[in-house]
């Protein structure tokens, strides 16, 4: 069974992506973007946020548009996209606050479970060491990268 | 879900490759605040990037 996204416009590049979040109540413009990291060539850094009427991101917005999954699902789509432009490259990312970063441990272990996703996902630990990743640890940012599974 | 059962997969059909996007400001505070808390794990990590190799 395929997980259904959101309608996704995308850069041509592949670094950066845009969609609604939709709901009975009000409609939220969302975006990704995928920055090169200055840290390593190899690395980009994952934006996610609300799209705001002056082009800012809120990274610390929370829209309560009751259709997290849907948007989630989305963000992940992405990645997906991100990985065929650069199946080299590594993605970065940390919640804009604690209890979003543990909200994305809670993500990622329910996708790893539930979802075919062609990434090993890594956790960093306090002590600034990176595993494999854990649901039952605590993490304060994660890197993903494709595996080869897709190629086959 | 249990071991046995298949996985999902995302269905990406939705996405489409546009010119017509809107503006984004990837230089605001707020995301320069993002990149720099991100750069600052990553240079004080015990190990080399890439980590699969």
């Amino acid at each position: 069974m395929e997980k259904p996204t959101y309608n996704v416009k995308s850069s041509d590049d592949g670094l950066k992506y845009f969609f609604d979040s939709i709901s009975e109540d009000k409609v939220v413009k969302k975006v990704i973007a995928y920055l090169p990291s200055q840290d390593s060539p190899e690395l980009y850094q994952l934006i996610f946020g609300d799209l705001l009427p002056n082009g800012e991101i809120d990274v610390f917005s929370t829209s309560n548009n009751q259709d997290m999954k849907l948007v989630i699902t989305t963000v992940v789509g992405t990645l997906s996209k991100f990985f065929e432009k650069y199946p080299r490259k590594m993605v970065a990312f940390t919640g804009s606050t604690s209890s979003r970063t543990r909200l994305y441990r809670a993500t990622i272990a329910k996708f790893i479970e539930t979802t075919e996703l062609y990434y090993q996902v890594s956790g960093i630990l306090d002590d600034d060491s990176i595993e494999l990743f854990n649901p039952h640890h605590k993490y304060y940012a994660y890197i993903i990268e494709q595996t080869h599974e897709k190629d086959r | 879900m249990k071991k046995t059962d298949k996985k999902h997969t995302i269905d990406t059909s939705k996405f489409v490759v546009s010119n017509d996007l809107p503006y984004v400001n990837l230089e605001s505070p707020q995301i320069k605040e993002q990149i720099e808390k991100l750069s600052a794990i990553i240079k004080n990590l015990k190990h080399p990037l890439p980590i699969s190799n």
